[in-house]
């Protein structure tokens, strides 16, 4: 049994408050009965995989909202840019069965700036009623002249001079920078414009909100609306909260965010249906839950690319990259700000892994009437990555080197300098994956004889003459720590205590386990700094207890490990206090290795099942608070990352993709990726495969896929296209096999980066953390891009692929 | 819009919406209309064997689908809703023993009839053993239906090919694994059967044992609904 009394602080699992079950009136909201399993608090366990295969796994759409739930149902506007000129919500409401029906400014719209933005929600009691509800909701619309074409506003903006309609500018240069002079004799210059679309959202997994009143009496006999339970899938739930709260009017303190594990990919739940349920439960005071559904997942515009990139490669007889220059726009949407971070990337990654001396990047975010941007999934490496490759293949190609040759030649190493300046400190291990990737064998060629294994897989199959088979190689690198970073915060507690079981160790974390094993990492670092098996990790009662910032995308699980293994080792310290002074030295060096307890040397050590039965004796605790903070620029100390001033991180990935082309059919099918990457450091080897395997899918799906709007498109002009042609997502059959080779580790454990740079080395991120996932997402795409290309012959230079038109 | 009096709001969303006393519907098919006021849903009960416990699910909508009844009728929220039109696979529950797209399935085709969800198979089989441990590391929302059309496969073909995994896979879309850790599950999940000498019966001992009566008292009435009135099954079928 656990000694709760001796922790204070610590709440068993997540509870609803005690005082919801009892407040609330049964014949309103009668008590839901999601509590037990909420949230899922082992990761990669064997619990949590079982629940998953079992069907018993929370998501939000599974919880019980109690009987008197409620239906969501969002009615999004035809017209990208319009005024809402009348509003009639009175026909709607008549339908029986139909709760509340809210529209425009009730929902805080005035008008419509995007095309699917939300203007109407109602509750009803059958999803149906909802909908037809909102069908009943006489809007009427002005439409006016939207503008939905990047290029064209950005145009128009430079002609004019009128720049309301550009956000924001980026410029960065190395060397003289400028217009590119004329080539000289022996140089070749490539020029391409590469158009990238929004991927369509993925059709599974859309995510749902369920949100449940929490009344109470008023003490007049009455009731009141105490707060609200919000189950959503949130890997933030502070910010989350925060924003729902503001968006409906509630202070954040009576919103209790109860997460939800996450379905897909997707980086947590739309907040358009938070703030439906939530406004709808409030309205009505009955639990009401919104799920999405295929409107709901807003494909941009499917003839205006979100991101344009105009690359100039220029490079001598050698194949030496001498010139880089490129121009590229993003279309930031409706919410241009929150594209500015995929702007700073992509203008600092561009030129991808390679070095030159002359480089100059421009880059601008435009204003549009398209669906806000949003995070680009997987951020700007994936882009940076597909246009680098592809302009070191074209350049090849045009000096009449091979491809390989050319990336070798130029590669980036330890010590050059990025387009902004920054110079790559740490270990850059391009060459070593590159070979990894190089002594691996291609696939066999023709495929077959099991016809689901070319093209086209079933039912499209063609000839086998016609069939060619392209391999790209590509590499990646993902920044890490962006040199503009503001100041970014993790916290932790960790107690160590012991119980007749033996040794225990308690974890507070503010991080969510979004059922990925977020918290069996947690597990994995407090084991492995205390030398302790059992773990138990949990989140705080009350969420202030354990401040944290909102931590950009990659960059969330490294800050509350760290803040974790901090408080594990202050914990480590205090309790081996006794030891210490036996070994004569201070207890900050000893570490615990191999069930021993050693000094920081190893010259003294002593079995952990020795000390712990003596220093945890008579209920003994060790409390000890972690704190983790990574900061772009400022004053390196313990517990605060901070790159020296100048330099750049990197994650590096080399893939190899192999695709065969039917170019009778038209069908393209990836046959394999290789896949080879530097990991830092596993810490658990089943979780950074999945993240390998998440990033392949993502980008297999990204390159192979068109936006919604095309499907019908592809279908009518091509007479219904088959597997993997534009607009499908490539099924079980023709995803490609993944060759995961081992990973690389190039970190070195657990010495800690301070202590590092004091003896003068480069020191690698605290933990060995690289972001897996994004140069897995990013490596694979390009490679996949690189691949296409030599299957075809051609420069396609449109993702997702559409060679063939 | 239309202001005429007798409005019918599933008219205008274009949904299915059906007159009273429709001659093929079944007897008890409900179709409230308030005193003042618009109509409403028209529901009828149906009647089938769910995980082999025979259910009467009372007021069903006629255009409900299959999911939404198990989902938030009968509370069994094993079958996912991933995309609601039949792209996902998510959904997959048996029906009769075969596999349905639940979301595109109605759930007055279910009248009658053997349902089997991912809860008839409890805390788990060496199917879901075999999910779980290779396909863990996922967000899980694929799992159970992915779970159904294994067990199918399995009965069908107790040692399948790569392309065949892949294949009876094809109608499913994982967001989060590639195929391989799939294709390992499968395998592991179909060695385990052999060794347990399970062979090929898999998908059909659940709720489809032909000597269990439908245990629920025929109405002498109401034979059931008239041919016409079912609606094919919509079978997972590999796109492409
Ligand atoms: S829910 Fe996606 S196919 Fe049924
Ligand atoms: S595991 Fe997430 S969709 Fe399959």
């Amino acid at each position: 049994m656990d000694k709760p009394s001796a922790l204070p602080g610590f709440l068993i699992g997540e509870q609803l408050p005690a005082e919801t079950a009892a407040a609330t009136p049964v014949d309103l909201v009668p008590a839901p009965t999601y509590a037990a399993v909420d949230p899922p608090a082992d990761g990669i366990g064997k619990l949590v995989p079982a629940a998953k295969a079992a069907g018993r796994y929370p998501y939000a759409a599974d919880r019980a909202g109690g009987p008197g739930m409620l239906y969501a149902s969002l009615a999004r506007s035809p017209y990208p840019h319009a005024a809402l000129l009348r509003l009639d919500v009175k026909r709607a409401l008549e339908i029986p069965g139909v709760h509340a029906v809210l529209a425009g400014p009730e929902l805080g719209v005035t008008a419509v700036e995007y095309r699917g933005q939300c203007v109407a929600v109602a509750a009803a009691e059958h999803p149906a009623l909802a909908r037809a509800a909102l069908d009943a909701v006489e809007i009427q619309y002005a439409p006016g002249e939207p503008m939905l074409d990047a290029r064209q506003v950005f145009a128009a903006a430079r002609r004019t001079g009128n720049d309301a309609r550009i956000s924001a500018y980026r410029r960065y240069t190395l060397g003289e920078g400028g217009d590119l002079a004329e080539p000289g004799p022996e140089e070749s210059t490539v020029m391409y414009g590469y158009e990238f679309g929004r991927g369509a959202d993925p059709a599974a997994a859309p995510g749902a909100v369920l949100a449940v009143p929490v009344t109470g009496s008023d003490g007049q006999g009455g009731l009141q609306l105490r707060g609200l339970d919000l189950h959503t899938a949130s890997s933030d739930p502070a910010r989350d909260l925060h924003a729902v709260a503001e968006a409906i009017g509630l202070p954040a303190t009576s919103i209790r965010l109860v997460p939800a594990p996450f379905t897909g990919t997707r980086a947590g739940d739309d907040p358009d249906l938070r703030v439906a349920a939530a406004l709808l439960a409030v309205r009505t005071w009955r639990p009401v839950r919104a799920e999405g559904g295929p409107a709901d997942r807003l494909a941009g515009d499917a003839g205006t690319p979100a991101v344009r990139v105009h690359a100039t490669h220029r490079v001598d007889a050698e194949g030496t990259l001498v010139a880089v220059r490129v121009e590229l726009v993003v279309d930031g949407g409706a919410d241009p700000a929150g594209a500015e971070p995929l702007l700073d990337e992509l203008c600092r990654s561009v030129v991808g892994p390679y070095r030159c001396q002359d480089v100059e990047i421009q880059g601008w975010v435009v204003r549009t009437h398209n669906p806000p941007a949003g995070p680009w999934p997987g951020g700007a490496a994936m882009i940076a990555a597909v246009v680098s490759e592809a302009q070191i293949d074209a350049a090849a190609a045009a000096c009449g080197r091979g491809p390989l040759d050319l990336r070798v030649k130029n590669l980036i190493r330890s010590g050059d300098q990025l387009p902004d300046g920054r110079r790559l400190v740490g270990s850059v291990p391009l060459p070593e994956l590159l070979t990894q990737v190089l002594d691996t064998t291609m696939p066999p060629f023709p495929p077959g004889p099991d016809i689901r294994t070319f093209p086209g897989t079933v039912g499209r199959t063609g000839e086998l003459t016609r069939v060619r088979r392209g391999a790209g190689i590509a590499l990646a690198m993902v920044d890490l720590v962006p040199p503009d970073l503001g100041e970014e915060f993790a916290t932790a507690q960790v107690a160590l205590t012991s119980d007749v079981n033996g040794p225990l160790v308690h974890v507070v974390t503010s991080m969510v386990d979004t059922g990925n094993g977020q918290h069996a990492l947690l597990r994995r670092v407090a084991r492995e700094a205390l030398g302790v098996r059992r773990v138990i990790v949990r989140r705080p009662a009350n969420p202030d207890d354990l401040p944290s910032s909102a931590i950009g995308p990659g960059r969330g699980t490294w800050l509350h490990c760290m803040a974790v293994q901090r408080a594990a080792r202050a914990a480590r310290a205090q309790a081996l206090a006794k030891i210490a002074a036996q070994f004569a030295v201070s207890p900050q060096l000893l570490e615990i290795r191999d069930g021993m307890v050693v000094t920081y040397d190893g010259t003294l050590s002593k079995p952990v099942d020795e000390v712990y039965p003596q220093v945890l004796r008579g209920a003994a605790v060790y409390v000890a608070d972690g704190e983790f903070r990574v900061h772009g620029g400022g004053e390196p100390s313990p517990g605060v990352f901070v790159p020296e001033p100048g330099t750049a991180h990197v994650a590096v990935a080399a893939y190899r993709a192999v695709v065969d082309a039917d170019t009778e059919l038209h069908t393209l099918r990836p046959v394999r990726v290789t896949a080879a990457q530097d990991a830092g450091r596993v810490l658990l080897p089943e979780r950074a495969e999945a993240a390998v395997g998440s990033g392949v899918l993502t980008a297999v799906d990204f390159v192979f896929n068109a936006q919604a709007e095309e499907i019908d498109l592809a279908g009518a002009e091509l007479g219904g296209f088959g597997a993997l042609g534009p607009g499908q997502f490539p099924t079980m059959l023709e995803q490609p096999e993944l060759e995961l080779l081992p990973f690389l580790e190039s970190s070195i454990g657990e010495l800690d980066s301070t202590m590092l740079r004091r003896r003068g080395f480069a020191a690698p991120l605290p933990l060995g953390y690289l972001p897996l996932r994004r140069a897995a997402y990013a490596a694979c795409a390009a490679a996949l891009a690189c691949a296409t290309r030599d299957a075809l012959e051609s420069h396609p230079t449109r993702l997702p692929l559409r060679p063939w038109g | 819009m239309s202001e005429a009096p007798d409005h019918d709001p599933l008219g205008v969303s274009g949904s299915y919406a059906v007159g009273a006393g429709d001659p093929w519907l079944p007897e008890g098919t409900r179709h409230e209309q308030p005193a003042d006021g618009p109509a409403t849903l028209a529901t009828v009960p149906i009647r089938c064997v769910v995980n082999g416990d025979p259910v009467e699910v009372p007021q069903v909508w006629v255009a409900d689908s299959l999911l939404f009844v198990l989902r938030e009728r009968l509370g069994l929220t094993g079958a996912k809703d991933g995309c609601g039109e039949g792209e996902c696979g998510a959904c997959v529950v048996l029906l009769d023993g075969e596999p349905v797209l639940g979301c595109l399935t109605p759930a007055l085709a279910a009248e009658g009839s053997y349902v089997t969800t991912v809860e008839a198979y409890g805390e788990g089989d060496e199917v879901s053993a075999a999910l779980a441990a290779h396909c863990g590391a996922g967000c899980g929302y694929c799992l159970p239906g992915i779970g159904l059309s294994v067990r199918t496969l399995l009965a069908r073909q107790p040692e399948p090919s790569e392309s065949a995994i892949r294949e009876s896979l094809s109608g499913h879309l994982c967001r989060c694994l590639p195929p391989g850790p799939f294709v390992d599950a499968v395998r592991e999940a179909s060695e385990t059967r052999a060794a347990s000498g399970l062979g090929g019966s898999g998908a059909h001992e659940v709720g489809l044992d032909e000597s269990q009566s439908l245990n629920i008292a025929p109405n002498p009435q109401q034979p059931g609904p008239p041919q016409a009135s079912r609606i094919a099954h919509q079978a997972v079928a590999p796109r492409g």
